[in-house]
């Protein structure tokens, strides 16, 4: 039913005697009150306070090497960073290497061989990788006229902005560690609580030897030092002279590392002219997860299973040489969501035997990234079926001639492979987990055609789903209905030739080529911009060109709290609030139907990566690693998965 | 006036369209709880996706990808798959070996169809008409492009969709294409604003909070040149003036994190307290051609000095869990309550309801709230005890106060903004008034294209008797009056390209007065071009925007030029008053283009005819802005 305002309650022609304090208590007093209902609303009931033993007061620590603690208090972590980074930015790529101030997950990945392989095949680990994402940002840079500056890229590597990289260009000139996005010290080397930063966080610097910050401290760390006969001996400092294995100085124990508000520094996308890119982290604030269950993030993104709160393994975290520390809680590194690869397999999953630098050896890799470009996958280059039958003068790049390399290669992709496969397998997992489907359900018919509806459901109880990017989540269903001939009838969330549903922002549609799909049940948010006069249209970008030819972005020159958007453009959320469902009601026209029923109905929930529309239009800065638009957009299209799938029987008379 | 009546009208209006958008059944659906949402029973013939048949297409019904196997207790992955034992630590058992990628075979078939071979339903009678006349709205669009390329000499943004492969993603290859550098700010320290570099240590509050001072200082100046004639009939306002004029702003932000901030701004060409000139501030302006006002005497100038040193910018804002981090360490309550206090400017209802920028008031926002059919709800609670424009274009008022609670929520199918708003105002002219208003912004999905439409609806209350005075632009009026605003907004993107078309109209019912408005022009700025002031010195909007009993419309072509670096905008529109001399129409062009990385040029003339005066009034205008 709708509010109605009640007008016995309108007092007119006389004057309100509120007193004015009074009036102003009671202002904050029913502001907060309807928040609280707002707030307690989802559940129905109020939080109850939290139980466990809530920490002391956060303790800053700095990141000094244990080699120097007994010196001053100095801030070694900036005083390295500036040296360090200097060099690493102005000086040879060798001295990089061997100064690292970041290093390279690979490094880490030696003594913790489960955490490097999850994190691997991460999205966090495809975080810079991601040619979408390059030239998206690229994209936005280029239309607001530079002045996006490394916002977006910031996030998606911490550690190329700390040393100062390009935020354009190839990722194939960028520092190792850089490439590897959210690697380990992205998370590791962070000592201070940033807050909704929106990634903007300081790394503390320095080589392997460094202290890194863990939820749990030194304790276990401790153990391993302590057995040099069973775990050899640990150089917790550089030390040429010692002969070891190379080991943290210490373990600080970071408490908000364990908190949501770690993961909301950077989900959260708050940009300073106040647009609310991504809220994952203020969705999961007003959650009944965080509420009313107490969960955080890691709860159920780094469990044993992907999407749900299912407990932690139980196992040994690192491996020092053959022997193993003593087991604990080990969280889970895939962390597993909707994106996915679309570039060769050679270069991602991150794979110490694959790639190597340009200056390094076949020691380092097999190959480097730019010679992996040049391996033709997609023929089976160095499978012995290829490699029997190819003929005699098939031209190979200069780098892959050597048979006996294509196989090496072809040796590494079938592991790059298996582990695509089980991240495919993790990412079906965490969609699964986050929508539900019904049956087919309220079938009846009448003159104006078959009629039917799916309930469509948020399994979640910790944010929206879609959440994050969830302007650019094509999460639909996709409706077939065909007679016992075999004919279709009706179609909704089939795709245009790009592979985009039929909504506005398909060019076919936009142009004009191809109906829109009126039917279309999809959970995309979309971007809404502000025109210059005639009210706001969606637009793939955020970017209000109506508004004047030149945008050109500076702070909010108001608060832009009171709105929670800047004027020029906002989000209209389209997701499922956390347990929500929605009703997907379809009709089949009248107009559309053979008479040769039984007609038979095909639902699947589908869950995409991003929109080809976005593909098309940032296409005009190019893609990474030689790759076109088109197969960017094929590569996108084929990673889509049926998350569920359910269908139905109509079975009615037609006269 | 019957004022009590005629305010229960209004209410019941308001109350009407909020309840008829918020009744709908679509929301209603979207109520149930979790619990009934697979509670409906099937109606027969429900059966399992295993009894139907194989799918048309010659495939046959796919299963999912991966069969799911999460759902069972322990039926996981383990990391034991990737025991680093064997060659090479890489290798890992218990996964089988895979020789494909595994989007290399995604084991269905996409229905790519550029031809839709369903037939299309005949749309219903109200469609049809409604997209005829949209049809209609849309004919001179094509001459206009072609009149817009004669006369930039520059490819309209359409053009390159002619080509019959536009809609397809491109297969060409293409090198990666640089970006340009970051402008800098004028003072960026330590921290760039939003360059590269490290991030440096923060400092750790008393409260657990860590901030990273940083001084931000940047702006914008408008540097224009504007001739107006305008012909009045006896008693009306006009400008008669020819000027140079200058706005400069430059803004200081000390920042602190990506929530917390202070941020104080200056507008040193122009003032606002000012003398009580036609359009509220005073701008730092040369006249070359003698300034003349009509209505209500004449005033002669050749310049004007708004040199000041006064803030227009003054304000906090942040945080409250961000700032007192330890009363939510394990982030499990809802404290995210942000806020702002101090000098600031404010819009709620695009303008309609509160359009200040110079205002002294504390707000208290909740965002990201949801349930109940909401999914995505904000709400801001709002103080304001001072410079509270009421009576434009005089001095704002420093003594009214104003309280307000102002929402914004997503719905499936549009956003809706529900806002309430009471004005206390001791001065005994002037008087109280509560405000109401509802809108809804929506893209209507229709046969042939889209429209975008907004609605708005708004009816002031004087709780104590209407307030008279001078209402705007030396019209007369109430200060605090009893009436309503009607305004909707359409607009729709004709195929091939991404101009715009938007016809925008208003009704005014007896005298709506909103809760603050800008100095330098009414609520009714978002109609068009023609009911704005440029915003830079003494240049008007060409009709008037008086909000007593008066309709207005405004239909427009904005046209995109040289990838969106061009555009130019062709305008006409009409509006009528009370009184049988009150009927204006006028027409408009303005052009704009990008300069470089930080310059704007624009051009903009009007040509208007009123009723009962002979002559038509003309303006045309040149600014060139810069951002720094």
């Amino acid at each position: 039913m709708g509010q109605r305002i009640q007008p016995s309650r309108v007092v007119t022609n006389r004057r309100l005697r509120l007193p004015r304090m009074a009036a102003v208590a009671a202002f904050v007093l029913g502001f907060a009150g309807l928040s609280a209902h707002f707030a307690v609303s989802q559940d129905g009931s109020r939080p109850v306070t939290r139980t466990a033993k809530q920490p002391a007061k956060l303790q800053l620590i700095s990141a000094v090497p244990i080699a120097e603690e007994s010196e001053a208090l100095i801030d070694l972590a900036s005083i390295n960073r500036s040296e360090v980074i200097g060099a690493t930015a102005f000086e040879a790529h060798a001295q990089c290497y061997e100064d690292n101030p970041f290093p390279s997950a690979k490094t880490c990945g030696v003594c913790h061989p489960k955490h490097f392989r999850e994190w691997s095949v991460s999205p966090h680990a495809y975080a810079q990788l991601s040619p979408v994402f390059n030239s998206f940002q690229n994209a936005e840079n280029i239309l607001l006229h530079g002045t996006l500056g490394d916002f977006c890229i910031r996030c998606h590597t911490p550690v190329g902005m700390a040393l100062q990289e390009q935020k354009g260009g190839s990722n194939l000139d960028r520092h190792p560690t850089a490439r590897e996005g959210i690697t380990c010290v992205v998370c590791h080397r962070i000592n201070q609580p940033n807050g909704r930063g929106s990634g903007r966080t300081n790394l503390v610097a320095g080589g392997e030897n460094q202290v890194v910050f863990g939820p749990t401290g030194n304790t276990h760390f401790e153990d391993v030092l302590a057995d040099p006969d069973k775990y050899g001996v640990i150089k917790t400092e550089k030390d040429e002279t010692v002969r070891g294995r190379d080991g943290h100085a210490q373990i600080h124990k970071f408490f908000q590392l364990g908190t949501s508000g770690f993961c909301g520094q950077c989900h959260d996308v708050l940009f300073p002219l106040g647009f609310r890119l991504e809220d994952a982290f203020s969705e999961f604030k007003s959650s009944p997860a965080a509420r009313k269950y107490k969960l955080n993030c890691q709860d159920c993104h780094m469990g044993k299973i992907e999407g749900k709160p299912s407990g932690f393994f139980f196992e040994p975290v690192a491996k020092v040489g053959n022997a193993e520390s003593p087991p604990r809680r080990r969280t889970s590194h895939f962390m597993a969501g909707p994106d996915h690869s679309v570039i060769h397999p050679g270069l991602y999953p991150h794979n110490p035997d694959a790639i190597r630098e340009v200056d390094e050896d076949e020691t380092h890799g097999l190959a480097t990234m730019a010679e992996w470009i040049q391996f033709d996958w997609r023929k089976n280059w160095g499978s012995s079926k290829f490699e029997q039958s190819k003929p005699k003068d098939y031209q190979f790049p200069t780098a892959w001639e050597d048979p006996a390399r294509r196989q090496k290669a072809r040796k590494i992709l079938n592991q790059q492979f298996r582990l695509l496969t089980v991240y495919k397998k993790k990412r079906i997992e965490v969609l699964r987990n986050g929508f539900g489907m019904s049956d087919v359900q309220g079938m009846h018919a009448d003159e104006k055609g078959l009629h039917f509806k799916v309930n469509v459901v948020n399994l979640t109880t910790g944010h929206g789903a879609p959440t994050g990017f969830d302007g650019e989540r094509p999460i639909y269903l996709q409706v077939v209905v065909w007679d016992r001939n075999k004919q279709v009838v009706f179609r909704s969330g089939d795709l245009d030739g790009n592979g985009d549903y039929r909504d506005d922002h398909s060019f076919f549609v936009h142009n004009g080529k191809i109906p829109r799909d009126r039917q279309l049940f999809s959970l995309q948010s979309k971007f809404i911009t502000r025109n210059i006069r005639g009210g706001e249209r969606e637009q793939i970008l955020p970017i209000p060109y109506s508004l004047n030819p030149l945008n050109f972005d500076r702070p909010a020159l108001r608060p832009f709290t009171p709105l929670g958007r800047p004027l020029g453009a906002r989000k209209h959320k389209q997701i499922l609030e956390p347990l929500g469902n929605r009703w997907a009601k379809y009709r089949v026209p009248a107009c559309n139907l053979t008479g040769n029923g039984p007609y038979y109905i095909n639902v699947r929930l589908m869950a995409g990566m991003i929109p080809i529309n976005l593909v098309k239009t940032i296409e005009f800065t190019g893609f990474d690693y030689g790759m076109n638009a088109r197969e960017v957009a094929d590569a996108i299209t084929r990673g889509q998965v049926i998350v569920r799938e359910t269908g139905a029987v109509f079975n009615c008379h037609e006269e | 006036m019957h004022a009590r009546r005629t305010n229960y009208t209004s209410l019941l209006s308001v109350a009407l369209l909020a309840g008829a958008v918020i009744g709908t059944p679509r929301f209603a659906s979207a109520q149930s709880s979790v619990d009934d949402a697979f509670s409906e029973p099937g109606i027969n013939d429900v059966i399992t996706l295993d009894d139907v048949p194989p799918a048309p297409g010659g495939g046959t019904m796919p299963e999912p990808l991966m069969p799911y196997d999460g759902e069972a207790e322990g039926e996981y992955y383990t990391a034991d798959c990737f025991a680093a034992e064997g060659e090479s630590w890489l290798d890992w058992h218990g996964v089988p070996e895979v020789f494909e990628h595994p989007d290399a075979n995604p084991g269905y078939e996409h229905s790519y169809f550029q031809e839709h071979e369903l037939p299309e339903e005949e749309p219903e009678l109200a469609w049809k008409v409604w997209e005829k006349w949209m049809e209609f709205l849309e004919m001179p669009h094509e001459p206009l492009v072609e009149i817009s390329e004669f006369l930039t000499r520059a490819k309209h943004d359409g053009t390159v969709f002619t080509d019959p492969e536009h809609s397809w993603v491109s297969g060409e290859p293409k090198g990666i294409v640089p970006i340009m550098d970051r402008p800098p700010l004028i003072i960026e320290y330590p921290q760039k604003f939003l360059g590269q570099g490290t991030i440096p240590e923060g400092v750790e509050l008393p409260t657990g909070a860590i901030w990273r001072p940083t001084l931000w200082v940047f702006g914008s100046n408008r540097f224009g040149v504007s001739y107006r004639d305008d012909q009045v009939g006896l008693g009306q306002a006009g400008f008669n003036f020819g000027s140079f004029v200058n706005r400069l702003a430059l803004f200081g932000q000390l920042n602190f994190t990506g929530t917390e901030r202070i941020q104080i701004g200056i507008r040193p060409t122009d003032e606002e307290e000012g003398r009580p000139l036609l359009t509220g501030r005073e701008y730092t302006s040369h006249f070359w051609k003698t300034f003349t006002s009509g209505g209500g005497g004449r005033t002669n100038l050749d310049g004007l000095d708004g040199w000041n040193g006064d803030l227009n910018v003054a304000y906090f804002e942040g945080q409250l869990d961000e700032i007192f981090p330890g009363i939510d360490p394990f982030d499990t309550e809802m404290l995210d309550y942000s806020f702002s206090v101090g000098r600031q400017a404010m819009s709620f209802q695009r303008g309609l309801l509160v359009n200040e920028d110079m205002i002294d008031a504390v707000t208290v926002t909740r965002n990201t709230l949801y349930g109940n059919g909401n999914l995505n709800l904000r709400m801001t609670g709002v103080f304001a005890w001072n410079r509270l424009t009421r009576v434009a274009p005089l001095e704002p008022n420093t003594r009214a106060q104003m309280y307000g609670l102002f929402t914004e929520s997503d719905f499936r199918y549009n956003t809706m903004n529900l806002d309430v708003g009471f004005v206390n105002d001791p001065n005994r002219t002037h008087r109280d008034v509560l405000v109401a208003a509802v809108s809804s912004t929506q893209r209507l999905v229709g046969y042939h294209n889209t429209y975008n439409s907004r609605f708005h609806a708004l009816a002031s209350f004087p709780t104590e008797g209407e307030g008279v005075g001078t209402a705007f632009m030396g019209s007369p009026g109430n200060v605090t009056g009893q009436g309503e605003l009607f305004f909707s907004q359409i607009s729709v993107t004709p195929h091939e390209g991404e101009d715009l078309i938007y016809w925008n109209t208003f009704v005014v019912v007896d005298q709506f007065t909103s809760l603050a408005r800008a100095p330098q022009a009414g609520p009714l700025g978002d109609t068009g071009l023609l009911f704005a002031a440029a915003g830079l010195g003494l240049y008007g909007p060409p009709l008037a925007t008086v909000t007593n009993s008066s309709v207005g419309t405004a239909l427009g072509y904005q046209i995109f030029l040289d990838t969106k670096n061009q555009q130019i905008i062709y305008e006409v529109g009409a509006r009528e008053g009370k009184g049988n001399d009150n009927f204006e129409v006028a027409g408009a062009v303005q052009y704009q283009r990008a300069i470089a990385q930080n310059w704007i040029w624009l051009i903009s003339s009007f040509m208007s005819s009123r009723k009962g005066t002979d002559g038509l009034s003309t303006g045309l205008r040149t600014e060139i802005q810069l951002f720094f």
